[in-house]
This record gives C-alpha cells, sequence and structure tokens, in this order.
C-alpha cells in the first residue's frame, strides 16, 4: 500500500516538474542555427557613370542595386575603383550628389521623359563643379533610361534655389 | 365461613387444597374443569372463585373473562408457573388476585379473606363527588344514578383512595391496605385494578380525571 | 460512509483535474511550439527573402550604406520589426549595431555566430519577448582589391513578439478557465458518480445495521458481478447462516424455558397438594387425640415438605435467570417503608436495627427487592450475632443515582477463603453442618436479583468485625421520575 502511494505520489510529482519546466508565456533561448546564410540573388540592371579621362568622358558600367534607378549619378562622387583606376579613370565629381526626378514634387508638370534633378547633400558648400563634373552628371543622368536633361541646383553662379538646366548635348565636344 | 368456588384438574391438589380450605371454616365446591365450574357458578352462586390457571378445555383465565362478564365476583387466580405472562393475562381478565403453587393453606386463607373483606362499615356517610356517588353505609356506588357493579376488591380500592381525595397513595400502601399483602408484592395487581375501576367511573377512561396516575408515586382520586 | 464518498470524490477528481491539467498544459506547449515557430519561421523567411532579392551579387563601390539603409526600410516594413546593416569585417571582427537600434542589444557571439550562418535567439527584454535575427550574405562578388568596399552588409533584425505572447496569454486564460469548469463538473459528477458506486455500499450497511439490530430476515439485492455484488453474495451467505444459527439457539432456548416452564408446574402443582395435606396432617395431630408420638412426626413431614417447596422454588428461580426469563415488575417504592414491610412480615422487626432516610423513593422490583434484603437480613441472623443493624442511603455510582443498603452484623466474619464464593450456589458457611435451613441457593439468588436490577451485591468483612453485605441499585430510569 505504501509502495503504491509512494509511486503515485512520484508520478504526481514528475508531472508537476515537467509543467512546471514547460512554464507558461515564451521563454528566451540560446542562440539557434538557422541554416545557410541567404544568397545575394537581387537583380538589378547595370548603371552606366561617365568617368574621365584624359579630359575625356568615358561610359563605365557598374552593377545596380535594386530600386536605385539613379543609382549611377549618385555613383559619380565615389572613388574610382581599383579596376577602373587601372585604365586611368577618375572623377572630377567630389561630393556626394542627391538626386531626384522633378516629377516627384518640384510643382512642375513634366511629360516623360523628364529631367533630372541634382544637388549636392551637403548644401553648406559651393559645389565649385568643374564643366567637366558638370558634363559628367548630365550624361550619366542622361544615360539612365526615361531620363533627359538635367537640372542643377544650388550651382555656384545661382545659390538662390533655382535651378540650372543642362544637357549632355552640350558637351557633345567632351564625348569621344 | 365463605362458600369457595374452586377449579382444580389436578384430582390431589383439589382434594388437599379443598380439605384445608374445609378446615379453615369455608364451604367448598371444586370443579375439575372450567365448563363444569361455569354451571356451578350458576347453580352456587359462591362468594369467590379459585381458578387453577392451566385446566383442560377453557383455561382459568378465560373463565375469569366469562365470570367477569355477568359478575362482580371475586377472582383469585392459582398459577403453577408463576410466568409473568401468565400473571398479566390474568389480570387483565379481571383477576383480583393471584398466589402462585404450591401454596401454604394459610396464605391461601389469608388472601381469600382478604379479597372478601368489605370495607369498614362503620363510618356511615355519602361522598358526592360530581354524579359519582359513593354511599359508604350500604356500599352502594352509583354514576349518573345509575348502579356501578364493582367487585369487592374495586369497591376497596375506591373507597381507599376517596377515603383521602388529593393524596397520593403508593402501589404499595394500596397492595397492603387493600390486598392486604404482607410482603412487598407485584405492583401490577394495583394497576389493572385501577384500570378497571377507571373503565367504570371515568367519563373518558383513556384521560381519566378521578383516579390520576401520580409518576413516580403511585395514584392520587382527584375529585372534580 | 461519509470518509468513503469523499475520498473517492477527491480521487475522482485529482484524476479529472490532472487529466485536464495534462491535456491542456499539452496542448499548450503544443500551440506554444506551433504559434512560435510559425512566427520564428515568417520573420526569418521575411529576412532571407527580402536579403535575397535586395542584395545583387555583384555591388557597385560604397554603396553600403545605401543598401544597408534600404534593406533597413524593407525589413522594418512590417510594425515590431527593426533592423540594423552593419558593414561586415574582413579581418575576422564584428561590427555591432548602434545601441538603440535594435529592441534588444546584440551580443559579440551572436555577431560571431551570425558571422557564419543565419541565427535566431529569443530574448525577453523589459518582460517583452523579442526574436533576434542576424545573418551575412552569402554568393557574392567582390574584388580582390579593396574587397570592403563592394561587400554586402550584415544585417541584424529585431521582431517583437508581443503578438504571440498576447496570444499565448489569452490561450492560458481560456485553459485556466476550461479547467476550473473541468474541476466544477468533475466534483459534481464525481459526488453523482460515487453516490451511484456507494449506493449497494450504504445498501450494505443499511442491511447490516438492520440485521445488527435483530431484523434476521434482512438480505440485500445482488445486482451485477464484481466485488461488491460478491460482498452481497458473502453478507447474503453470512445473514443466512446467522438467521439458522439464530433461529436453532432460540428454539433450543424456547425449549428450555418450556421446560423450566413445565417442570415447574409438574413439580409445584404436587406440592401444593402435599403442602395442603401436610398441613391439614400436622393441624389434626395438634389438635387431636390419636396419640402423642404422630403429632411430631406429621410436624416434622410437613416442615420437610415446605423446605422442599422452598428449595423447588429456588432452584426454579436460578433456572429463570439462567434462561434469561427472569423479568422487573418495577414500581416506586418508598426504601424505609419497604425495608419495614419486609421485617415485620418476617417477624425481624426487633432484631434488626434500621437507619436511612424516610422519603427515599426509588423505583425497582419490590418484590425482588424484599427478596434481596429478606436474604441479607435472615443470613446475618442466622450466621452473624447481633446486633444487626440495616444502614441505607442515596448514592451515585459513576454518575448513576441509586440507593445503597448495607447490613451488618457483629458475628465472627466471613472466613478469607469464603468472601470470594459466598455468592455461589450451595455454598454454605459450615460445611460441615449436616442440616441447614436454607437452600444454598438464597444469596446467589440475591445477588441475581441485584445484577438484573443493573446493581451490585458484594460481600466483605466489617474492619469492627463481622460481615457485611453492600447492596447498591440504581434508582432506576431517569425518564420515570419527570
Amino acid at each position: 500500500m505504501i509502495g503504491v502511494h509512494a509511486a503515485r505520489w512520484a508520478a504526481l510529482t514528475a508531472l508537476a516538474a515537467v509543467l512546471a519546466a514547460s512554464g507558461c508565456g515564451i521563454r528566451p533561448t540560446g542562440i539557434v542555427d538557422a541554416g545557410n546564410p541567404p544568397f545575394a540573388r537581387g537583380y538589378a540592371d547595370t548603371i552606366t557613370v561617365y568617368l574621365v579621362r584624359g579630359g575625356m568622358l568615358r561610359p563605365v558600367t557598374r552593377p545596380g542595386i535594386p530600386g536605385r534607378p539613379y543609382l549611377a549619378v549618385e555613383q559619380l562622387h565615389v572613388p574610382t575603383t581599383p579596376r577602373e583606376r587601372t585604365v586611368g579613370l577618375h572623377t572630377e565629381v567630389h561630393r556626394a550628389l542627391t538626386v531626384q526626378a522633378v516629377n516627384e514634387g518640384l510643382g512642375s508638370t513634366f511629360e516623360r521623359p523628364w529631367p533630372l534633378a541634382v544637388q549636392q547633400i551637403d548644401r553648406s558648400m559651393s559645389p565649385g563643379w568643374s564643366r567637366t563634373a558638370i558634363a559628367q552628371i548630365a550624361c550619366t543622368a542622361e544615360a539612365v533610361p526615361g531620363i533627359e536633361g538635367v537640372i542643377l541646383v544650388g550651382a555656384s553662379n545661382t545659390g538662390d534655389g533655382g535651378g540650372t538646366p543642362v544637357s549632355c548635348r552640350q558637351f557633345a565636344d567632351l564625348l569621344p | 365461613m365463605a362458600s369457595i368456588l374452586f377449579i382444580e384438574d389436578d384430582p390431589s391438589a383439589r382434594v388437599a387444597l379443598e380439605l384445608a380450605l374445609t378446615r379453615q371454616g369455608h364451604g367448598v365446591t371444586s370443579r375439575a374443569s372450567g365448563e363444569d365450574g361455569l354451571e356451578a357458578l350458576r347453580a352456587r352462586r359462591p362468594e369467590i372463585a379459585i381458578l387453577d390457571v392451566m385446566l383442560p378445555g377453557i383455561d382459568g383465565i378465560e373463565v375469569c373473562r366469562r365470570i367477569r362478564r355477568t359478575d362482580p365476583l371475586p377472582v383469585i387466580l392459582l398459577t403453577a408457573r408463576g410466568d409473568d405472562l401468565d400473571i398479566v393475562l390474568g389480570l387483565e381478565a379481571g383477576a383480583d388476585d393471584y398466589v402462585v403453587k404450591p401454596v401454604e393453606p394459610r396464605v391461601l386463607d389469608a388472601r381469600i379473606r382478604a379479597v372478601l373483606r368489605r370495607a369498614d362499615q362503620t363510618r356511615l356517610d355519602r361522598s358526592v363527588h360530581g354524579d359519582l356517588v359513593i354511599d359508604r353505609s350500604s356500599l352502594k356506588v352509583t354514576k349518573a344514578d345509575k348502579d356501578l357493579r364493582l367487585t369487592p376488591t374495586e369497591l376497596r380500592l375506591l373507597l381507599e383512595l376517596t377515603r383521602r381525595p388529593g393524596q397520593a397513595l403508593t402501589r404499595q400502601h394500596l397492595l397492603s391496605e387493600v390486598w392486604e399483602h404482607t410482603y412487598p408484592g407485584d405492583s401490577r395487581l394495583v394497576d389493572a385494578c385501577v384500570q378497571r375501576v377507571r373503565a367504570k367511573i371515568e367519563d373518558e377512561p383513556a384521560e381519566p380525571r378521578l383516579i390520576e396516575t401520580v409518576r413516580g408515586f403511585g395514584y392520587r382520586f382527584a375529585p372534580p | 460512509m461519509i470518509g468513503l464518498r469523499l475520498r473517492l470524490t477527491a480521487a475522482f477528481t485529482a484524476v479529472a483535474l490532472l487529466a485536464a491539467l495534462l491535456a491542456s498544459g499539452i496542448s499548450y506547449v503544443l500551440l506554444r511550439r506551433v504559434m512560435l515557430h510559425r512566427a520564428q519561421y515568417t520573420v526569418l523567411t521575411d529576412v532571407r527573402k527580402t536579403l535575397t532579392r535586395q542584395v545583387p551579387d555583384e555591388l557597385p563601390p560604397d554603396v553600403t550604406p545605401l543598401i544597408g539603409a534600404q534593406l533597413e526600410d524593407a525589413l522594418e516594413a512590417v510594425p515590431g520589426r527593426k533592423a540594423a546593416a552593419v558593414p561586415m569585417r574582413l579581418d575576422g571582427g564584428v561590427n555591432l549595431p548602434p545601441r538603440n537600434k535594435l529592441d534588444v542589444p546584440v551580443s559579440t557571439e551572436f555577431a560571431m555566430r551570425a558571422m557564419r550562418k543565419l541565427v535566431f535567439q529569443r530574448v525577453i527584454r523589459d518582460g517583452t519577448p523579442y526574436l533576434l535575427v542576424g545573418t551575412r550574405l552569402d554568393g557574392y562578388v567582390t574584388t580582390s582589391e579593396e574587397p570592403q568596399r563592394t561587400v554586402p552588409p550584415m544585417v541584424y533584425v529585431s521582431a517583437s513578439l508581443s503578438r504571440e505572447s498576447a496570444d499565448l496569454r489569452l490561450l492560458t486564460n481560456a485553459l485556466v478557465v476550461a479547467d476550473a469548469l473541468a474541476l466544477g463538473s468533475a466534483i459534481v459528477l464525481a459526488l453523482l458518480a460515487t453516490r451511484g458506486v456507494l449506493r449497494p455500499v450504504r445498501r450494505l450497511g443499511v442491511a447490516a445495521r438492520a440485521l445488527g439490530d435483530g431484523d434476521l430476515e434482512t438480505r440485500v439485492e445482488v445486482r451485477g458481478r464484481g466485488e461488491l455484488a460478491d460482498l452481497a453474495r458473502t453478507f447474503n451467505d453470512t445473514a443466512d447462516a446467522l438467521e439458522r444459527t439464530v433461529t436453532e439457539l432460540r428454539v433450543m432456548e424456547a425449549a428450555s424455558r418450556r421446560f423450566v416452564a413445565d417442570v415447574s408446574h409438574e413439580l409445584r402443582t404436587p406440592l401444593t397438594s402435599m403442602i395442603a395435606a401436610t398441613d391439614v396432617l400436622a393441624e389434626q395431630a395438634a389438635t387431636g387425640a390419636d396419640g402423642d408420638g404422630d403429632g411430631g412426626a406429621a410436624r416434622l413431614v410437613a416442615d420437610e415438605t415446605r423446605r422442599l417447596g422452598l428449595l423447588v422454588e429456588h432452584l426454579i428461580e436460578i433456572s429463570r435467570f439462567d434462561a434469561g426469563a427472569a423479568v422487573l415488575v418495577l414500581d416506586d417504592v418508598n426504601v424505609l417503608d419497604a425495608v419495614a414491610a419486609t421485617l415485620a412480615a418476617r417477624g425481624w422487626r426487633e432484631r434488626v436495627t434500621v437507619d436511612g432516610p424516610a422519603d427515599l423513593f426509588v423505583r425497582l422490583d419490590p418484590r425482588r427487592f424484599d427478596v434481596v434484603l429478606a436474604n441479607l437480613a435472615g443470613n446475618a441472623l442466622k450466621h452473624g450475632r447481633p446486633p444487626v443493624s440495616l444502614r441505607f442511603a442515596r448514592a451515585d455510582r459513576a454518575g448513576v443515582e441509586g440507593v445503597e443498603v448495607v447490613v451488618t452484623d457483629r458475628g465472627p466474619g466471613l472466613p478469607d477463603d469464603l468472601i470470594a464464593v459466598v455468592f455461589d450456589r450451595f455454598v454454605k458457611a459450615e460445611a460441615a453442618r449436616s442440616r441447614s435451613d436454607g437452600s444454598g441457593l438464597g444469596l446467589s439468588i440475591a445477588r441475581e436479583n441485584a445484577v438484573l436490577h443493573g446493581g451490585t451485591l458484594e460481600a466483605a468483612n466489617d474492619p469492627d468485625g463481622g460481615a457485611m453485605f453492600t447492596l447498591w441499585l440504581p434508582a432506576g430510569p431517569e425518564e420515570d421520575h419527570a
């Protein structure tokens, strides 16, 4: 009889222990592996960036990023890659640019293709773009599908918020 | 001295007791069976009947019951078994007293005389308790102008109780006064006799008012 | 019966509660696992898909902050999630995301593990559970020179699990309510069920009590099979056997009683004739002129016949006690009156001094009381020396009201070897005595009478010399004094 009682109590105690151990609510875990890292398989069109070699503009392709159509313009200020440097390419744009398609908030109504508004991110400093730099900006922007013409905001001669429209065609002399 | 009807089936007991009672001065008519006895009762008109309980044919208790139906004749039961059942049945049948065999003739004689003894007749008075009238000189009891037929024992019990109205009397006192038992005796005699008297004098025998039971003591006559 | 019912109910309820708790516990655990798995799977799949879709295998240079911001935006699209993209270090070290960027801090170990695999960890912070996910990207192309410019960043995501937590709380509440309901209905069911189960047991109990109270014809219905039916059958068998035995005993007892009654009748009737006849003979002899010698002989026969009658009477009385046929005829008796009557009837009034209250009433059988008193007084007068005294008084024993009667004499007292056996049958003080007046049963009958009253009768020697008999009788049932 005592044995039966003891066994019964042992079973009950064990059950209570199990229930207590499983606990209530969400309990923390250790660090758990959940498979291999994801593969980078994003698709993006390559971008064309106009760099400079011997005063002349040279188009170069770089990989793009999904959802960044104007990445090419934003890439202008980035130091050239080692491979581009070995073929003598460099860029005349030295400060980061920000771009905005003008249909998206400048109040004007443009039909596609529309121009791209470009300005320097750091507006406290004068851009001081050289002609070559402006040519780089204009041609790189116009290489993006659906873009025709560039409006440079905060260019050296204005500074009053107005924009200076430029086009790659104006720099035909710099193109090969 | 008294004419006795003695019913006893055992011949030697009958002869011996008849002899002994005759010597005590009684006139004894003895019979061997209840049937013969009842016949003799009508023929001889005895003053008292002494009945053996165990009789062939109708037994002594039945004889007693039949006598009681018509006659206030005193009855003494003679029982050989001393069984309580016999005694209870006998008292319920209306026996005035009982003796257990073997009985000494002198004891039996004393019981006979006690049962037969009429109440003290020297006191001449007449008491009225509601519609119950007790005439001590003529020893007559009437209720609502009708004569009540009481046996001598019942009459003595009633007289004893009414002699001191309102006073409680113990059963043992009544036993020695009415039945003249010298030994402390069987209170059932008193109880049975009180029941019989109540049946005759009370309006509602089940709810007695004249003879009250005093619990833990005895009985009391309570005049209305 | 109550205890068994309570225990059965408790056991039943405990089992039901246990089952309910077990069921709800298991379902809780399972549901929690499923819920967390799904939540984790969603987050991990989101992260994996977002990274795979948003990060191309080859990156333009120096876009780490750019793509990081873009990834953070995409990963934070779901409410409750925060993401942090940090540049991957190629020197074996790790960059940790800035504090407060995520809801939970990232440990170095976690970051190290995230360098190799997609990892996650559940963390509780301020009572809220979070899922922390960390990973790098794989399968990208980079350049051998300046590789760090084109390496995709590592990503950490913290996803709040507060919704799951709230769901689990809801589930817990529901389970608690369900368990409480289960407990309640278990108790009700247990009470009903135990009543059903215990009904046969209760029936058996009632039957056993009835049997114990003397209803020997009690049987229980045997229904179905199993232990209870076996028990019922056994009970019935036992009751059968008991009834048989008791019936036999009763038959035997009735036979023995009838025998006693018959014997007494058969002995008493001839004794009646003998006593009556010898009485007549003795009187005739005493008064008649038949001769001188005959009177003595007749008297002798008469005395002996009377003694024989007494002996028979005592034997019958004793056998009635043995057969259990003796009954009390109770009356309310004044003790002093009863004592006086007993002594007066036997002519002992002058020889015994009586001392006791005059107003002491006791409920007892006056005839049997007389027998006891006569025996004690007679014994003292016969075997002791005067003065014989009889004292009585109210005396309570063990809380029971009663009366005590003490009879003492001034004789030599009882021999020591006699005290123990003085109430045994046919024990006489002077064994050598050839002739005794008594039957040798007087004290036995006295004792039996005392016991029949529920009282006691004891013999002892008075310290002052002489025998002392003490009778104690209860005053009678309480209600009779009301």
